[in-house]
């Protein structure tokens, strides 16, 4: 039965640049990443490590002068989560894309969800959402009722490791 | 187990369709006949005729033969007064003579107060089923599915072709309008080869098989609309199977829509699948070999087999009592089949008595899905592609098309083309319509020579079936009655989706048309009783319940909006100036960090598109605001032009990620020092400055600017902190009665400034030049987007100039929208309107004609002079705004 909480202050660095340097940049640990350009990758993180995150993103791009740019959109974007066994279903109902196949690694993909804009990452049983800040009540209405049909619940993020990934790190294709 | 049927309780059997279940119980009349109200009986049973129409549970027009019988449901007959077996509207089957085809066309065009009243008449007694009216909204879900093949069809071909897809590796989907494969199919070969298929697809991982799923459309992409019980289907295969399977041709002749005429597939599902008796005595007409299996069918089921009608070469022997070879010419009876004439092909003719007519005519390919597929990758087979084949010759041509799917072979098809059929010269052609084929003849007569003008002056093939029964045959009569046109009249129709009837709320399924979007800070505001109005995709406060107070606050105290819809950018790069110089009118490499700027945006043709700030930062970027309803638009814009000009530049939407509020008033400055440490006055912070500060122990860019023309503060800080801030806002102004101010209070505050509003008092040809704005213009820069038709605009005068106006007071305020006349003559439109309290008269912008748009000019809007003004009405030397 597929589950949905939403991860409130996960942290969310863009980084621009170009694209050797961003090509260079160095996966911080707890982190997933997402390619969204070849001048633009987003971090995400644990609620609360968005000031660090940047100022390590900042240390990396630092040679680059103004030819770079690091910002804290944590505040831009919601970050929901449909995840166990069913998810995919929910998903279905409220995008007209397949999602692509993850062999357990996180696949960071982008298209439109609930009718807005996304960028999702994709594991085995986990569908990370985050679409913009200001459809969030949308969103979290479209995702509660496609989930109707499939018994799904919204419940509260857990309190340990909201986004999944631990404190290692995981290199995204 | 029983369903209630129109007051009484119905007894059901496993595998019971609702139509099987009524005939079983006696019902023989279905339905009447939208037009005439004649009786009208079971005919196909495949759901492509609208005899069974019936209302389910409050649903109407469900078809009978699809609809799985279920213990409890409620079950009505439609189109009839009292009651469909006693039909008092069936008197209009007298009056044919009165309503030749297109009548409501030629009748009651006068007086005109006819047509009206005898709308409603004709409303109320044609038609189908009489729909809920309840305003409950009803939601169907939409779910999308993305197999490799999508075999649409769980037939033979269908199956087997699913299965040869599966084995070569595809994911794939069978989707079938029977609630279980092979439903409807008589017990005999064809259903075991049906129910060993179905197993063995069943088994395969590799299939999923979608009962009770029908497929209404076909799209690019390709992307297939099918209907399932709870839910709409997208699907998204890369290849498509179409096993729709093939139908007989409906055959017309006096009397061929009376009750207890069959298609032969009909008559044989009702005995054979249902296991219901559908008569005493039947006529079998077989004009190919599988209506011979129909007849003993009917045999078997207990049904007297009086005679079989044969095409030259189907062999009946030993089937039903006699074997004639000839063909039916007319039905006998009048409620009821009693009987029908046979020709045969000697010439002679027979009157035969019987209460079954079962009709194997020539097998057609269900042809809608497949027009729908034109050069899409998708493949025939079966009776799709060649109809009346044997069951072995359909499952081999199942295995190769799946085959085929799985291969990614070539697969795109040409529709098959339309034929006319063999069609008599009197019956109906259409039974949905109730169109016959001498109504046809006079259309024709008429001057309604193609097919196109035929199909909308009679409504054949407008109907429920869509022209499955009666496309082919209106082209027949078309044909023989004007052989010169013969190519013009041939074509077929055009082919829409649905191909089947859809509910209205089906056709919405997963529509959201009004997505809203909210600044962090709207719940505080919806508790603070605020009312909304959409400003572009955004939901914006329009008042707190008192404009009045809003608007007092602002001009005499502090009052604080929220801005946070304003679209916000950050733009950094080495070719940010570069680029910000193309994108702007007006200079921005001068533009010194801490300085802002009032900024237009144009397109090419040198229309203003919209409007903002520009603020230079520290490090070379720059932070740039736009209106409300411009972010995703303009973002791609700016990018588009990035790309184009190659610079090398970082263009960040920030709408979400930053709250915004304005903090205007005279006490404006008073209120923040409540909540910022950092040096606020004039001299520190003057006015189109920004400074980042900390406020409420929060950083923010606060920038001074005046939209509202009083002393005011713009606060942009992260999103998280929106609401902690507005409440501090809120805390620390009530001391000087602050207000929060909505879209109304501020549209007029800003309009006592002269200032306008993108959109609103522009439009797509509004200019610079038109709304006096040369000041934000710099035509000696080398380039910006929209320079060159500016330079060629200002050769010209414009034809119409925007200006402020105003009334005297007393007068009472126009509203928006109004022409304005000088002399008489139209002279211009007002764009925005409303009673300004400070000066106590009406205040205005409007376009009026150049030569008329002088200060002090009079115009005339809605029959009240107005004098046209030559600067801002309220503080036009920027005192307040600059304190």
């Amino acid at each position: 039965m597929p589950e949905l909480f939403e991860v409130k202050g996960a942290a969310k660095v863009r980084c621009f640049g170009q694209k050797s340097a961003l090509d260079g940049l160095t996966q911080p640990a707890g982190t997933l990443v997402g390619r969204i350009t070849d001048d633009e990758v987003i971090f995400v993180g644990q609620p609360g490590t968005a000031a660090a995150l940047v100022e390590d993103l900042q240390g990396q791009l630092a040679g680059e002068g103004n030819a770079a740019l690091v910002i804290d959109h944590t505040d831009g974007w919601s970050f929901f989560s449909l995840v166990g066994e069913g998810c995919e279903e929910v998903f279905a109902r409220e995008a007209n894309w397949k999602l692509p196949i993850s062999d357990g690694a996180p696949v960071f993909t982008v298209g439109r969800v609930c009718h807005v804009a996304g960028k999702l990452f994709v594991r085995p049983n986990r569908i990370d959402i985050m679409t913009g800040a200001e459809v969030h009540l949308h969103v979290r209405e479209a995702l509660n009722h496609a989930g109707l049909k499939v018994n799904m619940h919204e419940i509260e993020a857990p309190a340990v490791d909201p986004i999944g990934i631990g404190t290692e790190g995981v290199t995204v294709s | 187990m029983s369903i209630e049927f129109e007051g009484r309780d119905v007894a059901i059997q496993p595998g019971d369709s609702l139509a099987s279940a009524l005939y079983r119980d006696g019902v023989r009349v279905f339905s009447r006949s939208f037009k005439y109200h004649r009786p009208r009986g079971l005919y196909c049973l495949s759901g492509d005729c609208p005899n069974c129409l019936v209302t389910v549970d409050g649903e109407v027009n469900v078809r009978a033969c699809q609809c799985a019988a279920k213990a409890g449901q409620v079950v009505t007959r439609q189109n009839a007064w009292p009651s469909v077996d006693r039909d008092a509207l069936n008197v209009i089957d007298k009056m044919h003579p009165l309503m030749p085809v297109g009548f409501y066309y030629k009748t009651m065009a006068k007086p005109k107060f006819a047509w009206p009243l005898a709308e409603g008449v004709i409303r109320r007694v044609a038609g189908l089923g009489f729909s809920d009216k309840s305003d409950a909204p009803i939601e169907i879900d939409r779910v999308n599915r993305h197999p490799d093949v999508l075999v649409i069809g769980a037939g033979v071909a269908g199956l087997a072709a699913a299965i040869a897809a599966a084995e070569g590796g595809k994911r794939v989907m069978v989707i079938d309008e029977q609630w279980t494969p092979g439903a409807r199919v008589a017990a005999g070969p064809t259903k075991e080869a049906i129910d060993r298929l179905a197993a063995s697809a069943a088994s395969n991982p590799g299939i999923e098989v979608s009962s009770g799923t029908a497929a209404i459309g076909i799209y690019e992409g390709p992307m297939v609309l099918a209907l399932a019980e709870d839910h709409v289907a997208h699907i998204h295969p890369q290849a498509i199977v179409i096993a729709a399977g093939g139908m007989e041709v409906h055959r017309i002749f006096p009397n061929n829509d009376l009750p207890g005429i069959f298609m032969g597939r009909g008559a044989a599902r009702l005995a054979g699948a249902h296991g219901v008796k559908p008569g005493e005595r039947a006529v079998v007409w077989a004009e190919q070999p599988e209506a011979i299996e129909h007849a003993r069918t009917l045999a078997a089921a207990g049904v007297v087999v009086e005679a079989v009608i044969t095409a030259p070469g189907v062999d009946a022997s030993g089937v039903g009592n006699r074997q004639i070879e000839g063909s039916i010419v007319e039905a006998k009876g009048r409620k009821k089949l009693s009987g029908v004439v046979v020709k045969t092909t000697g010439g002679a003719t027979e009157e035969i008595a019987c209460d079954i007519l079962a009709i194997g005519s020539e097998i057609q390919q269900n042809m809608h899905l497949p027009r729908l597929a034109y050069d899409l990758p998708c493949i025939l087979t079966g009776d799709s592609a060649h109809p009346g084949s044997s069951l072995s010759e359909v499952e081999t041509n199942g295995q190769q098309a799946g085959a085929a799917a799985a291969a990614g072979l070539p697969l795109y098809v040409n529709p098959p083309a339309s034929k006319p059929r063999r069609c008599g010269t009197a019956g109906y052609v259409c039974i949905c319509e109730d169109v016959s084929v001498k109504e046809v003849e006079q259309a024709i007569d008429e001057g309604f020579e193609s097919a196109e003008l035929l199909k909308r002056y009679t409504t054949v093939t407008m109907g429920p079936c869509q022209g499955r029964l009666c496309a082919d045959q209106l082209r027949a009569i078309a044909e023989r009655k004007t052989p010169t046109e013969a190519a013009r009249v041939s074509a077929p129709t055009t082919l829409r989706p649905p191909v089947r009837p859809i509910q209205v709320q089906q056709a919405a399924a997963g529509a959201r048309h009004h997505i809203e979007r909210h600044t962090p800070l709207h719940q505080r505001h919806l508790e603070l009783g605020a009312s909304t109005l959409w400003a572009g995709p955004w939901k914006r406060i329009f008042s707190y319940g008192d404009m009045q107070a809003e608007y007092e606050a602002v001009r005499h105290r502090v009052g604080v909006i929220d801005v946070g819809t304003l679209g916000k950018f950050l733009l950094a790069g080495p070719d940010v100036v570069e680029f910000l110089e193309r994108i702007y009118p007006m200079r921005i490499a001068d533009l010194e960090p801490g300085r802002l700027r009032y900024g237009l945006m144009l397109e090419e043709g040198g229309v203003i598109i919209d409007d903002g700030t520009v603020c230079a930062l520290e490090g070379g970027a720059f932070y740039c605001t736009v209106t409300t309803s411009g972010a995703e638009r303009l973002e791609s814009w700016m990018l588009d032009w990035r790309d184009a000009w190659g610079l090398d530049v970082f263009v960040v939407n920030q709408t979400a990620s930053l709250a915004a509020v304005n903090v205007a008033g005279p006490h404006a400055r008073d209120l923040l020092q409540k909540l910022s440490d950092d040096p606020l006055d004039k001299e520190t912070f003057p006015y189109l400055r920004h400074r980042r500060i900390t406020v409420n122990g929060v950083s923010c860019l606060a920038i001074r600017l005046g939209f509202v023309g009083e002393l005011a503060y713009e606060l942009h800080f992260p999103a998280a902190a929106a609401v902690d801030m507005w409440d501090a806002i809120l805390e620390a102004g009530k001391e000087w009665d602050i207000r929060p101010f909505g879209l109304d209070a501020q549209r007029l505050l800003r309009l006592e400034k002269g200032h306008i509003i993108i959109s609103q008092d522009t439009d797509f040809e509004t200019n610079p030049w038109k709304v006096s704005m040369e000041w934000a213009v710099k035509l000696d820069k080398p380039e910006f987007v929209g320079k060159a038709a500016l330079v060629r605009a200002q050769r010209r005068t414009p034809r119409e100039t925007l200006v402020p106006w105003q009334m005297e007071p007393g007068m009472a305020t126009p509203p928006e929208g109004m022409t304005v006349t000088i002399g008489g003559n139209l002279a211009g439109r007002v764009t925005s309107s409303k009673m300004s309290y400070v000066l106590g008269h009406p205040v205005g912008l409007a376009w009026v004609i150049t030569e008329h748009a002088k200060e002090g000019g009079t115009i005339t809007i809605g029959g009240a002079p107005a004098t046209i003004a030559g600067h801002a009405f309220y503080d036009p030397e920027g005192v307040k705004l600059r304190a």
